[in-house]
């Protein structure tokens, strides 16, 4: 039998930190990543970041990253996230063919902003038996 | 004795209306709050766009 890949919740961050000063910089932080169900705008609830990593060029990889951006600079940047509860909508198979919005607030240099993309979820893989006698 | 007094009456009616001219010209100019100067530590504004999503099944 083959074994289940295991997927990582996570997302993915285009920072842009401008009209700042020359030494300047914006401690950066994911307060609330919550998963939101479009068809009825319920909540499925808060899932929680960890790992926060920032996009090397020069590495290819991304690596450890301080939270921190500068003025002028452009960060890509990654957190993994708890993996989503499903249970509010019956389980992961009613999930399937859904759409659903995933609503991050940030905080930068005291200053909050929210953040949106909505996401569409696949039927989960399933291995068959051919239905053939032997 | 009645021209001391008119041009005492001329020149409060004069000191009025100077005076409320400037009153509305500061009103004007006067108490606008300056934007803060962007010093070399200012942190940046950040914006942020969410780039890409991966939900785990379960």
């Amino acid at each position: 039998m083959q074994a289940r890949s295991c997927t990582q919740s996570s997302l993915q961050l285009t920072l842009t930190g401008a009209n700042g000063g020359k030494t300047g910089r914006a401690d950066v932080k994911l307060l609330k990543v919550e998963l939101i169900d479009t068809a009825t705008g319920k909540s499925l609830g808060q899932l929680t970041p960890r790992n926060p990593r920032l996009w090397a060029d020069a590495a290819g990889a991304y690596q450890v990253w301080d939270q921190l951006i500068a003025n002028g600079q452009q960060a890509k940047v990654m957190f993994d996230l708890s993996a989503p509860d499903w249970s509010p909508i019956g389980g992961r198979w009613n999930a399937a063919g859904k759409v659903f919005r995933l609503q991050a607030t940030i905080s930068a240099g005291g200053a909050e902003s929210t953040a949106t993309r909505e996401v569409s979820i696949e039927a989960p893989e399933v291995m068959v038996d051919p239905m053939i006698e032997t | 004795m009645q021209m001391r007094m008119a041009g005492l009456l001329a020149a409060t009616v004069l000191a009025m209306a100077s005076g409320c001219t400037k009153q509305e010209r500061g009103g004007g100019t006067g108490e606008h709050p300056k934007p803060s100067p962007i010093t070399a530590d200012t942190p940046p504004q950040v914006s942020a766009v969410l780039s890409a999503v991966t939900l785990a099944d379960d």
